[in-house]
């Protein structure tokens, strides 16, 4: 059980940042190399606010500002300077927005992981069900449930939300009918950003805050943005969760710190066998 | 013997029948040209004589056997093509283009090229030597270390056939070779395909595909003309291009339809202010220019049709208005402000709308939300917003019972109708229509032209981009007629209605006899 | 043939002024050598077959590791491990290839990403065979009696391997070979029309890659003595992959050594090391949105300029 609930939490993690993933590629048709950065910049946000306030709504919010900005930051580089260049270029520009992220962190901070506290609850564990669970990863798993019920209703309810439906869909079309769309573009990398940055508060305590801290968590996250379909959330999350699960009883039943390794079967598997994922709708940019 | 045929070939993709029992027959020695409007299937069936696709049904024979073409094989089966969109190789220059054309005969391997032993060497001289010749022989005097970015588009043809003819092939397909060109380019083409045909004694064909009907029939020695999937007519082009079938699959079909309500206004509204002012325009897609030095003027009111073939040129007229396609020459003004090379959004918020060409709608929404999400930028009020939805719902009836359903479950006239819908919640100004009639039954094509004449009459100014003529004609107060990128007539719809007159302007004259020579 | 006289010419030329500058520029140069062959082998794979790869680095990994398990662990002969070696590169080359054709842009950058990562792991945790983790240390080796190497040695080795590499890389692009990869960059389906095996040639593309990013990583294992998981991570490969647009051009000579000397030796030089990330970053980003062609196809392009205003100007 408490493998379980760990797996989960995990996931959970990854969810989030998949999430954000998507939001990225179905509106832009890129994937963003630098997400993970997006990450380690709400991670060192919230270690940052730790030191000044003990306030969980403060901590958070400094890191989601922090990554909505920082996202923001990504598009308008990515878009503005490299406007009109064939997506691989695109996608090249976020390993460049990846190098210099990583750098600026290794120049300003060390190599060492920092331990950051836990967000919202101290370092406890409950009792439930004969199984000890760390609250902290229920926590986890409450944060990506409110996260992607907001998004739902964002989504459905708003004309915003619409919008960037619409957009996601056809985005030609969509500048016809008069949306903006490149604001629409910019709300979903801050949207990533947001989500990229709640996901690094979440894990910080966990992994603890480096510099490369984002690699292995793109790796995980992009490899359950495919296995979901990378153009559905739904998929994102569903995704997530599979990696973490696959991902903690492997390592439990095989041994070793094979989790990059199951990351990466997993992702072969699914572009060669299944490129739609299985919830994508198979038909937007190829694969 | 026929150098090539083609019987009962049948081809559907996803519910579309791309063919439908087609018949082909080429015979060596000949130009044989390929004609049709739009979606007739003219490059599926290219794709399958070059074996891109493989028909559902029917039979091919190449020389008199069983032909089954496969694409890396071409060469060694004695055929070879060119691409309607350039297929030049940007990072090589113009004889190391022509040089691939030899790939197939080469086999030297990466150990022996990258030494350079004396076997590649040889190789590659004879292939050098070869496309030297052949570059020669399609009459290129271009440097031949050129950058293909510097060359024109005609030489960047050149280069693509020249590329195509080094596995020496019994059968060329030419693929629109006349796209982009001038008119003495387009000449110079000309020669160029005879000189082919005859240096081939009579043993060599060419298939050709072209938008640009008129050539094909003062060139061709056969012709054959295509419609929806099917070879409608085969002969001579003058057999072909008198035959009714052929004449109505580029007019549009059935009678004249007669409005029953509508102030019709023959008489060119000069009063009025110009709204829409095209000057010189030239515009196109990368390499190709579609739109070659089009000026045009609408005023307040009128309701002005597009005729023309697909091909010449209409859409890209109209997405160049609305800003989705940038001009390479010329000025489009609009109430008097220029507004070319402004963006699609800001042309779009000051009053011009577009319903594109295939049906603009949202699957994944809703009616009612694909109609709310084209009213970003308006700020309304929930109250306007609500009057301007009963407003829409009022007009288009059929969408008000289907307000909640999803784009996806839209009949196609259903769909067309909220395209229109999602572009008039907006209030524009000015409404470009691009092709509304294809594909949809003649009822919701009434139900069109009835809407149209409808906001005619309240004044709204509409540029409708068609290839079918009837239903037009009755609310148009004045017509051009586009081919090839060009105005080539001008005038009330009654005079541009004669089909004859319309017939010649697209279809080139009749031919009187022989052609070719 | 006359471009192989050339090549043995330039590089007899380097490695004489590679063996007479002061050692500590002479290591640089060797180490800017072994990195203009890995760069070279992503401009071959990228700018020529048009695929863009991250997984140099493990590419190189294969070369350093593969290299030194065959002399410490099987105690082959050096004249049978590398050669060994260069087969092991060419064919997890060959294999990528294979699973490049079923993949678009991204998603093989993706899955280069992933390799190197997957790498990673298999030499932290690969027992005997990755030295416990910590990599392994190249043994006194000798070739025909001659030996032990001395760094001068290796170092010329280096740098006449490089300029030999480009030799051929400059011979195998302006061959039949080349074309039919500039042909699959651009339009795979006139490619095939030509008579391109897809499948075929973008392995090929991949193991010829492969197998030089390997050949660069055993020079390297020899240069500096050891292996080690930390020279093979994602950030190595990005680094390449920096040189080769900074660098610039298709496939031609100028570009794989212009990167790599600016983001590289310059900055080493004047001991600007720790600011390596952010000079890569930041060199890439206005690259892209600057001179896509990069420094080479720049300089290709001012020199043209300045070649047809010079023209005018003395038409006058």
């Amino acid at each position: 059980m408490t493998n379980l609930i760990g797996a989960l939490a995990l996931g959970s993690v990854y969810s989030l940042i998949a999430i954000g993933v998507v939001l990225v590629y179905r509106t832009t048709g890129l994937i963003n190399f630098a997400q993970g950065e997006l990450v380690a910049i709400g991670a060192y946000a919230y270690i940052f606010a730790c030191s000044w306030s003990g306030s969980p709504i403060i901590t958070l919010g400094v890191a989601i500002i922090a990554g909505a900005a920082a996202g923001g930051i990504f598009f308008v580089v990515v878009h503005m300077l490299l406007r009109g260049r064939e997506e691989l270029r695109l996608v090249v520009g976020t390993i460049a927005l990846l190098t210099l992220v990583q750098g600026g962190a290794r120049l300003l901070a060390t190599d060492r992981p920092y331990r950051a506290p836990t967000w919202l609850f101290p370092d406890r564990t409950i009792t439930f069900a004969g199984a000890v669970l760390p609250l902290n990863s229920l926590v986890i798993i409450t944060v990506l449930g409110v996260a992607v019920i907001a998004l739902f209703l964002w989504f459905s309810t708003t004309i915003a939300g619409k919008a960037m439906s619409a957009v996601a869909e056809d985005p030609l079309r969509s500048a016809l009918a008069g949306i903006p769309v490149r604001t629409m573009l910019l709300l979903s990398w801050t949207g990533a950003g947001a989500l990229a940055a709640i996901a690094g508060v979440l894990i910080s305590p966990i992994t603890g805050v480096f510099p490369v801290m984002g690699a292995q968590l793109f790796l995980a996250a992009v490899v359950a943005a495919v296995i979901g379909g990378l153009d559905s959330v739904f998929g994102a999350l569903i995704g997530g969760l599979i990696v973490g699960l696959i991902q903690t009883y492997a390592v439990i039943w095989v041994g070793g710190d094979l989790r990059d390794v199951v990351v990466f079967g997993l992702l072969l598997a699914f572009l060669l066998v299944r490129p739609s994922g299985l919830f994508g709708s198979g038909r937007l940019r190829r694969v | 013997m026929a150098m090539l045929t083609l019987t009962d070939i049948s081809l559907s993709f996803g519910g579309v029948k791309a063919l439908s029992n087609m018949n082909l027959a080429i015979e060596p020695g000949t130009l044989h040209g390929l004609v049709g409007p739009n979606g007739a299937g003219k490059t599926t069936a290219m794709n399958v004589i070059s074996g891109l696709v493989r028909p559902n049904t029917g039979r091919m024979a190449f020389k008199g056997e069983a032909f089954r073409p496969k694409p890396h094989k071409l060469a060694s089966q004695g055929l070879s093509r060119t691409f309607q969109a350039s297929a030049i190789i940007e990072s090589l220059d113009a004889l190391q283009n022509v040089m691939f054309g030899g790939y197939s005969s080469t086999r030297s391997g990466i150990l022996s090229c990258s030494l350079r032993m004396p076997g590649a060497v040889k190789e590659e001289r004879a292939i050098r030597a070869r496309a030297e010749e052949v570059l020669e022989q399609v009459g290129y005097r271009g440097s031949k270390e050129a950058r293909t970015a510097d060359l024109s588009t005609w030489q960047r043809r050149q280069v693509e056939i020249a590329r195509a003819l080094m596995p020496n092939p019994q059968l060329l397909l030419l693929d629109e070779p006349a796209a982009g060109l001038t008119a003495g380019e387009i000449e110079t083409l000309k020669i160029l395909m005879l000189n082919l045909r005859d240096q081939g004694k009579g043993r060599n064909s060419i298939l050709l595909i072209e938008h640009n009907v008129p050539l094909v029939f003062t060139l061709c020695d056969t012709v054959t003309a295509m419609a929806s999937g099917r070879d409608l007519a085969h002969g001579t082009p003058g057999e072909v291009r008198g035959h009714p079938e052929v004449i109505n699959s580029y007019l549009g079909e059935g009678t004249r339809r007669k409005v029953r309500t509508i102030a019709k206004i023959e008489v060119p509204l000069t009063e009025k202010p110009v709204v829409l002012a095209l000057d010189k325009v030239s515009a196109g897609y990368g390499a190709t220019t579609v739109l070659h030095g089009i000026t045009m003027q609408v005023r307040l009111g009128e309701t002005v049709a597009l005729f023309g073939p697909n091909g010449a040129g209409k859409s890209t007229l109209l997405n160049t208005i609305i800003g989705q396609r940038p001009t390479i020459s010329g000025t489009v003004h609009y109430q008097g402000k220029r507004i070319d090379h402004l963006s699609v959004q800001k042309i779009v918020r000051s009053g011009i709308g577009i319903v594109p060409q295939g049906r603009a709608v949202l699957e994944r929404q809703s009616v009612e939300d694909n109609l709310l999400v084209s009213s970003t930028g308006l700020r309304l009020s929930k109250r306007e917003w609500r009057e301007r939805l009963d407003e829409i719902f009022a007009q288009f009836q059929s969408l008000a019972h289907r307000r909640k359903s999803l784009g996806a479950s839209l009949s196609g006239g259903e769909r067309q109708m909220l395209a229109i819908a999602k572009v008039l919640v907006r209030r524009p100004s000015v409404l470009l229509l691009d092709e509304p009639s294809i594909g949809l039954a003649p009822t919701i094509v009434d139900e069109v032209q009835r809407l149209v004449a409808d906001l005619a009459a309240k004044g709204l100014t509409v540029i409708i981009g068609e290839q079918s003529v009837d239903w037009v004609l009755p609310v148009a107060t004045r017509a051009y007629a586009i081919a090839a990128g060009q105005v080539v007539a001008e005038g009330s719809p009654s005079a541009l209605s004669n089909a004859d007159t319309l017939a010649d302007r697209y279809l080139g004259r009749q031919p009187s006899s022989h052609c070719g020579q | 043939m006359r471009i192989i006289l050339i090549g043995l010419a330039v590089a007899a030329v380097a490695s004489g002024v590679s063996a007479i500058i002061p050692p500590y520029t002479g290591f640089l140069t060797a180490q800017l050598a072994v990195i203009v062959i890995a760069v070279a082998s992503l401009n071959l794979l990228g700018n020529v077959a048009g695929m863009l790869s991250l997984a140099s680095a493990a590419f190189m990994g294969l070369g350093g590791y593969g290299v030194l398990i065959f002399l410490t662990i099987y105690g082959l002969p050096l004249i049978v491990s590398i050669p060994l070696t260069l087969i092991i590169g060419f064919v997890f080359g060959w294999i990528m290839g294979l699973i490049a054709v079923r993949l678009s842009g991204i998603s093989l950058a993706i899955v280069t990403f992933g390799f190197v990562q997957v790498f990673q792991v298999f030499v932290k945790q690969g027992g005997a065979f990755s030295g416990d983790g910590y990599g392994l240390i190249l043994p006194p080796v000798e070739i025909l009696g001659i030996g032990p190497l001395t760094p001068r040695i290796i170092s010329l080795t280096c740098v006449f391997t490089a300029a030999m590499v480009l030799v051929f890389t400059l011979a195998l692009t302006r061959s039949r070979i080349g074309r039919a990869w500039f042909a699959i960059k651009e339009n795979p389906i006139a490619a095939e029309m030509q008579g391109v095996n897809l499948l075929s040639m973008r392995a090929k593309a991949f193991a010829t890659s492969g197998a030089m990013a390997s050949l660069a990583g055993i020079l390297q294992a020899f240069l500096l003595g050891i292996t080690n998981p930390s020279l093979y991570t994602v950030d190595a490969s990005i680094s390449h992959l920096s040189m080769m647009v900074v660098g610039g051009s298709s496939g031609s000579v100028a570009g794989s050594v212009l990167g790599p000397v600016v983001l590289y030796f310059l900055p080493e030089f004047f001991h600007l090391g720790s600011y390596r990330e952010i000079l890569y970053g930041g060199a890439l980003l206005l690259t892209l949105a600057l001179a896509p062609q990069g420094l080479a196809g720049a300089s290709k392009y001012l020199g043209r300029y300045l070649v047809s205003t010079s023209r005018n100007w003395m038409r006058r």
